[in-house]
């Protein structure tokens, strides 16, 4: 029994390592670049229509 | 070297972003010409009387294209008014006598600095009629906000 218990902690350890997500951090990436890459073309869009 | 996946996706994502934005200024400035007001021109400030500059003015040089030699001054513009017909192409050349001043038309992409000692250059094409406003942008003393001029585009 108490081997069951060990071997089970062991495995959770090893599930835990293993969850390295980097889903938050693309989410935000992308919306930071998404933020800059339409702020580019409003500009861009600005200078066109004034000339 | 490993990269995780999301790390490929947003540096795609970042150097194409990249390119592309140096691919459009990069056009523009070869392709259609857009360059910055400096032309690295240069005038004698001390002695605008003796340069191009001796009569500010407006000059038409050909059937829709006027070049206006304008001199910044605190606190106005010599001249103080143009006037020209709507669908003009203008080439403005402003130099200063004295200070660091700007030339600036609100709503266009008028907007530059002028510098003693330097002939600063843009055109500008008046499509509309009506009366356009020129300020300075640049703190230039304590008549900075009296300093104007006005273009007159008639129809």
């Amino acid at each position: 029994m108490s081997r069951t218990v060990l071997k089970t902690q062991q495995h959770q350890q090893l599930k835990q390592e293993d969850h390295s997500s980097l889903k938050g951090t693309l989410v935000f990436v992308m919306f930071v670049g998404a933020f800059i890459f339409v702020s580019w073309f409003a500009v861009f869009y600005l200078f066109l229509i004034r000339t | 070297m490993h990269l995780h996946k999301y790390e490929k996706i947003w540096l795609t994502f970042g150097i194409g972003s990249l390119v592309l934005f140096l691919a459009v200024l990069g056009v523009a400035a070869f392709a259609f010409g857009q360059q910055p007001p400096s032309h690295m021109a240069s005038v004698d400030s001390q002695n605008l009387e003796d340069t191009v500059f001796a009569e500010p003015g407006l000059d038409q040089i050909n059937e829709d294209t006027y070049r206006a030699r304008i001199v910044a001054l605190t606190y106005g513009y010599s001249p103080d008014t143009i006037e020209i017909p709507a669908g003009s192409t203008v080439i403005f050349e402003v130099t200063s006598q004295d200070v660091v001043h700007s030339f600036t038309i609100p709503g266009t992409n008028v907007n530059m600095m002028i510098t003693p000692g330097h002939v600063n250059m843009t055109e500008h094409t008046f499509t509309e009629p009506g009366e356009y406003l020129v300020i300075c942008n640049e703190y230039c003393g304590t008549g900075h906000h009296y300093m104007q001029m006005k273009i007159e585009v008639t129809p």
